[in-house]
């Protein structure tokens, strides 16, 4: 999970971050939140990961 | 300072012509007010107020750099970049269960325990917790030991993220001081402010215009801090259940009454 906004560590350095998970991975991009996700859209961050949890596989 | 650079990390690029236009350079920028604004075509109010928070905040971080060598520690900004060839080892190291261990151990303790696996990592914000205890015990020379240690460990790991949320907590520790220091703490704040906006760091930034606007109400400048807050309070669309939104709405709320 990575902001689209986030300051500090721009979206763009996660785009090729696939190539170091051997299992499931999906990269979400969250458009409003800055820098701390899980503090600044908390309910979409639980959400994400519940999605990740319970989707296919 | 690079004014373009500058006004894109206010979101206020379409300004730079016109400010080079009229010759604004860093002699300048300090003293620019409002009527100079319109003056330059800022038409909208709230980027006017935007860049007078900016403005505040460059004169403040100028003052603060005056402040005497016993005070607390200087306010830094990341290091510029310096092309260098090395060759490092690199170790990752972490606690297990350092959430468990957070709520069972003494703060102290643990801080001890992280150090003992070598790990740098998230240090800065341990510290200021720790400052931020210390504050609240009164243990001022404890708490500004912590907040050197943080900002030492920062320029050594540049592990920035946590930037805003040291210099808040080293503000209001310059408050619990025995002869608290207004003048430093603003000066704190509104760097803690900077930073938080340069890294479009929303939770950080809520704390430290919480911070701030506590400061001007008990100087008697509730709109002053009224209208610093609730914009940022604003931007949030959940999370209202969480701490810092409750202490913040709960600011406002007594900030309109």
């Amino acid at each position: 999970m990575h902001s689209r906004r986030d300051g500090v560590s721009p979206v763009d350095r996660s785009v090729r971050h696939a190539v170091y998970f051997a299992g499931q991975y999906d990269r979400d991009v969250n458009p409003v939140a800055g820098q701390f996700l899980s503090r600044e859209t908390p309910q979409s961050y639980v959400q994400a990961l519940r999605d990740l949890m319970t989707g296919p596989r | 300072m690079n004014l373009a650079s500058w006004l894109r990390s206010l979101g206020l690029e379409q300004y730079e012509a016109a400010f080079r236009e009229n010759a604004i350079d860093n002699a300048v920028l300090p003293n620019l007010t409002a009527e100079d604004l319109k003056d330059l075509g800022v038409g909208l109010v709230g980027h006017r107020r935007k860049l007078l928070d900016a403005i505040a905040a460059l004169r403040t971080d100028a003052s603060a750099e005056a402040t005497s060598a016993d005070d607390l520690p200087a306010i830094d900004k990341p290091p510029s970049d310096v092309a260098e060839r090395r060759q490092v080892t690199v170790m990752f190291s972490d606690l297990v269960g350092s959430t468990a261990l957070s709520v069972a151990m003494d703060p102290e303790d643990l801080r001890d325990a992280l150090r003992s696996t070598g790990t740098t990592m998230w240090s800065p914000l341990y510290l200021s917790g720790l400052a931020k205890i210390y504050g609240e015990l009164g243990r001022i020379d404890d708490a500004r030991g912590c907040i050197r240690e943080a900002i030492t460990g920062m320029e050594t790991s540049k592990e920035i993220v946590f930037a805003a949320e040291v210099h808040r907590v080293a503000g209001e520790i310059a408050l619990r001081a025995p002869q608290p220091n207004r003048i430093q703490a603003h000066a704190y704040f509104r760097r803690a402010l900077t930073i938080a906006r340069e890294q479009r760091a929303k939770s950080w930034e809520l704390r430290a215009a919480t911070s701030l606007a506590r400061l001007l109400r008990d100087e008697g400048k509730r709109c002053e801090a009224r209208d610093l807050l609730a914009p940022v309070y604003d931007w949030f669309t959940q999370g209202f259940d969480t701490l810092d939104l409750k202490e913040a709405r709960s600011l406002l709320d007594a900030l309109a009454s």
